[in-house]
């Protein structure tokens, strides 16, 4: 575990001479801050708190009537009656710290040099991984240890969180301060994505703070190439195009197996296949199998998995690792980005950083990766209903906040959480070369700075895939049902079992499940689930 | 009683009730003093309670819970999880779940592969640092690297050395598809290389100080009447060492049996369920199901059956010895 003791943001920030203003007029403590007349200056007209120092900051500067003004406010009024903490303990993944720590670029305000200039409110991070950071909130939950102000984890854990009584209703809060999230035009675009980022039982229990949607990526000169082309085209009797369903994803997933194109011996599918990580590449799949979606439940709440849809599934996914790398059930998404990037894999749908970490120059001006400049993104894939294609994405893990009931501050966590998921805030963080939060927010999407680190060509598929995003499993019992059926799939794809008889097992371990959480609204909460599920097709 | 002793104790004043009861506590205190019993237990006392408190209390606890259908889930404190009391449920489950009874068919599967293996090798190498050589010391202290190493370090050691385009294929010139840990058969074969290129060093460390614990008046003796090496080794030298051959055995299969850092390393159990052991399936029970009742009904059953064993092989050696 990492400690992240951010006392040295404040030597970092004397560095800057916005920050050696601010602290003059300090004098060097924790004493009455912002509003001082020296920044007030530098900041556009109407705005009063912000980043400063560098071309562009003022797309990030806000004021009281703005979400993370109003925050702000919130912590100077807590503060004017004595209710405010000195510090808040935060629970983030190691990936993620960095991203809110660190400018974006020398010379720019990190968001937490922002933070700490408007509020003193030390945050203290303390980092996990991203497979385990679930682990050590329960722990904390059940052992009432109360070492943190907020955790952070995957989205789909919120169901198991709330059932332990493991996160507040910050219900009250949202109310009163009103976060610009529901921003048609800024925050998210509609109800239903609104609701599964920030509600849970339609109470704001968590906050979102990432967008992991899984967005297709591909080597895009790997499918202009006149080779390619030809032996496409021979071998399939069409010409090699970005696949629209799952049926030509496939396809190129076996002509590419086995070949050499300059760039050593190829697989043809990139998708996640191992445990945990390869999960949401399965429900990815079963979504699309029906029109104009084949729900993981039924309408009385009973699993679909061993239905006969639920089984073709189950064969796809398992033949499609014919054409994975021979490691890639042990792969975790860095290892799967690593293949795309060293040109093994010509598809992946995966997390949107792949491009922020593997497109682009480094601050030296060498290439990130040999994927650099030859990478496209593509709408998400589906399957043709008549003139229709029910295009599905899925939303897995995407990193989620939530207010410990232990937290003698809640109500400065959740400003601090406000003012860190609003979207001007959101977005200065995504404008960081590093870390884990992904975009989300149409402010994001409108950001040159964003574009820069996520890449122009992803700027309209990823907010394309978001609006045909379903969510995974994210109620009470989600992680014992995840594992089962990851149980059940692995032993599949390493042929212990039959995709059917790995179906049946799955099948009969979720209604295991569900009877023992009968009684505590799993019905109910599978059947809000589906409601959040995306409605429309698109032209074939 | 003459009339004065009487009236000298009618005129004593009465005794106030706390002063009788101090002096009732003198004396029992004082009682102690000369008592060495009762000197003893109030010495070991404190001892005792915590140890109570450490073994006694999380063992009723585990019982308690394994009882019931509880998990944090629930949303209530541990101790209301009478509320889902289940007439021992969790240990008829047990009994018929068959990811249990496979996970631990591995353990002794790997158990019964790795640690003969390791006796092997470490009385091997224990055999050859009997006679002194030109660096022996160095070697000596090479060979004992391995077990020095953190658990889990030696399995990322492992999960490198045994990826497709890792050093073992390019070594043994296997192609880049040949995959180990994502292998069904192999999986379990790359953690047992692990386990035993950890452990060799143990057994051999023991071996060694039970070998050089054989008195070399014995082996010349043995060999003045025209034993050979080999003779000397099986008639005088193992029949030496069997009390330290079967520590060493004790200490490897009881560590074997909790394997956990290297397998949650090199293959977190998989490919499938391939390389689950006991331990990563109840971390697994644990922490992704959390499935807390049902463990802890799994936990005292493993305790109880192995004191069992134990006890049996404690009466078996004394019987023999006797």
């Amino acid at each position: 575990m990492s400690i992240e003791k951010l006392n040295s943001t404040r030597r970092e920030f004397l560095k800057t001479s916005t920050g050696a203003i601010a602290a003059a007029a300090l004098g060097g403590g924790g004493g009455p801050l912002v509003s001082l007349p020296l920044q007030a200056a530098e900041y556009a007209p109407g705005m009063t708190g912000g980043p400063l120092g560098f071309d562009g900051a003022e797309r990030f500067q806000y004021n009281s009537s703005m979400s993370e003004g109003r925050a702000i406010d919130g912590i100077k009024a807590l503060k004017a009656a004595g209710k405010a903490p000195k510090k808040l303990t935060v629970l983030l993944l190691d990936g993620t710290i960095d991203q809110i720590r660190k400018p974006f670029r020398e010379g720019a305000m990190s968001p937490l040099d922002v933070w700490m200039r408007e509020t003193g409110i030390e945050i203290e991070m303390i980092g996990g991984t991203p497979d385990d950071i679930f682990k050590k909130v329960m722990q904390d939950v059940t052992t009432g240890d109360g070492a943190f102000d907020v955790y952070t984890g995957p989205w789909n854990s919120t169901g198991d969180l709330v059932a332990s009584g493991g996160a507040i209703d910050c219900s009250d809060f949202v109310k009163k301060y009103k976060p610009d999230w529901n921003d048609r035009e800024r925050g998210v675009t509609d109800d239903a994505f609104e609701k599964l980022l920030y509600t849970y039982n339609n109470k704001n229990y968590m906050i979102g703070l990432d967008g992991d949607t899984l967005v297709w990526y591909y080597l895009r000169n790997l499918y202009e190439k006149p080779e390619v082309k030809e032996a496409f085209l021979k071998e399939a009797g069409r010409p090699i195009d970005v696949p629209n369903t799952w049926e030509e994803v496939d396809a190129i997933s076996k002509f590419f197996t086995g070949k050499d194109f300059g760039n050593g011996k190829m697989y043809g599918n990139g998708c996640l296949m191992s445990r945990f990580w390869g999960l949401p590449t399965f429900y990815m799949r079963f979504a699309s199998m029906a029109f104009p979606n084949y729900y993981f439940f039924n309408d009385e709440g009973n699993p679909n998995l061993n239905t006969d849809l639920g089984v073709q599934c189950a064969e796809e996914h398992v033949r499609s690792f014919e054409w994975s790398p021979p490691d890639a059930l042990n792969f975790t998404f860095l290892e799967g980005w690593n293949s795309l990037w060293k040109l093994q894999v010509p598809q992946i749908c995966t997390y949107t950083a792949i491009a922020k970490y593997g497109d682009g120059l480094k601050p030296d001006g060498t290439p990130k990766s040999k994927a650099t400049g030859l990478m496209g993104s593509h709408n998400p894939v589906g399957r043709r209903f008549g003139d229709k294609i029910n295009r599905r994405a899925v939303m897995y893990y995407s990193v989620t906040a939530w207010i410990s009931p232990k937290s003698k501050n809640a109500e400065a966590a959740y400003l601090f959480l406000q003012w860190l998921s609003s979207t001007r805030t959101f977005t200065l963080i995504m404008a960081s070369p590093t870390g884990f939060f992904d975009p989300f927010q149409q402010a994001n999407f409108k950001e040159p700075l964003v574009a820069a680190n996520y890449q122009p060509y992803a700027m309209k598929t990823i907010p394309y895939s978001i609006a045909r995003s379903v969510p995974s499993l994210n109620f009470g019992g989600q992680t014992a049902m995840d594992n089962a059926l990851d149980e059940e799939l692995q032993a599949a794809l390493t042929k212990q079992k039959t995709p059917r008889q790995a179906m049946d097992a799955a099948q009969g371990k979720w209604e295991q499940i569900i009877r023992r959480q009968r009684g505590k609204g799993i019905i109910e909460a599978i059947k809000a689930s589906r409601a959040t599920w995306p409605m429309g097709g698109d032209p074939a | 009683m003459t009339d004065a002793t009487a009236e000298t104790i009618t005129d004593t004043p009465a005794e106030p009730a706390s002063a009788k009861a101090n002096r009732r506590s003198r004396g029992y205190w004082a009682g102690v003093a000369h008592d060495s019993r009762k000197l003893g237990f109030w010495f070991v006392a404190p001892a005792v309670l915590l140890l109570l408190f450490i073994v006694v209390f999380p063992l009723a606890m585990q019982l308690y819970l394994s009882l019931t259908w509880w998990t944090p889930l629930d949303g209530v404190r541990w101790y209301r999880a009478y509320e889902s009391f289940n007439s021992g449920d969790n240990y008829a489950r047990l009994l018929t779940d068959g990811a249990l009874w496979a996970a631990l068919g591995r353990t002794v599967l790997l158990m019964a592969i790795a640690v003969p293996a390791q006796f092997l090798l470490g009385l091997g190498l224990a055999y050859l640092f009997m006679e002194q050589f030109v660096g022996r010391k160095f070697f000596y202290s090479i060979l004992l690297t391995p077990m020095m190493i953190v658990p889990a370090v030696v399995g990322l050691i492992f999960f490198l050395l045994f990826q497709g385009t890792g050093p073992v294929n390019d070594t043994l010139r296997l192609p880049t598809s040949f995959a180990w840990l994502t292998d069904v058969h192999r999986a379990m074969l790359a953690v047992i290389i692990a386990d035993t290129w950890q452990w060799t060093p143990l057994m051999f460390l023991i071996l060694l100080a039970g070998m050089l614990g054989v008195p070399a008046d014995q082996l010349t003796a043995g060999r003045l009447l025209g034993a050979s090496n080999w003779q000397n080794f099986c008639k005088i030298v193992l029949p030496r060492m069997k009390s330290v051959i079967a520590i060493a055995l004790v200490l490897r299969s009881v560590e074997c049996f909790k394997i956990f850092d290297v397998i949650f390393v090199m293959t977190k159990g998989g490919p499938g369920v391939e390389t689950e052991t006991i331990s990563l399936f109840l971390y697994k029970k644990t922490f992704a199901d959390l499935d807390w009742s049902y463990v802890a009904a799994i936990g005292l059953t493993i305790l109880f059956s192995l004191s069992l064993i134990a006890a049996r092989g404690l009466s078996y050696a004394a019987k023999r010895k006797g």
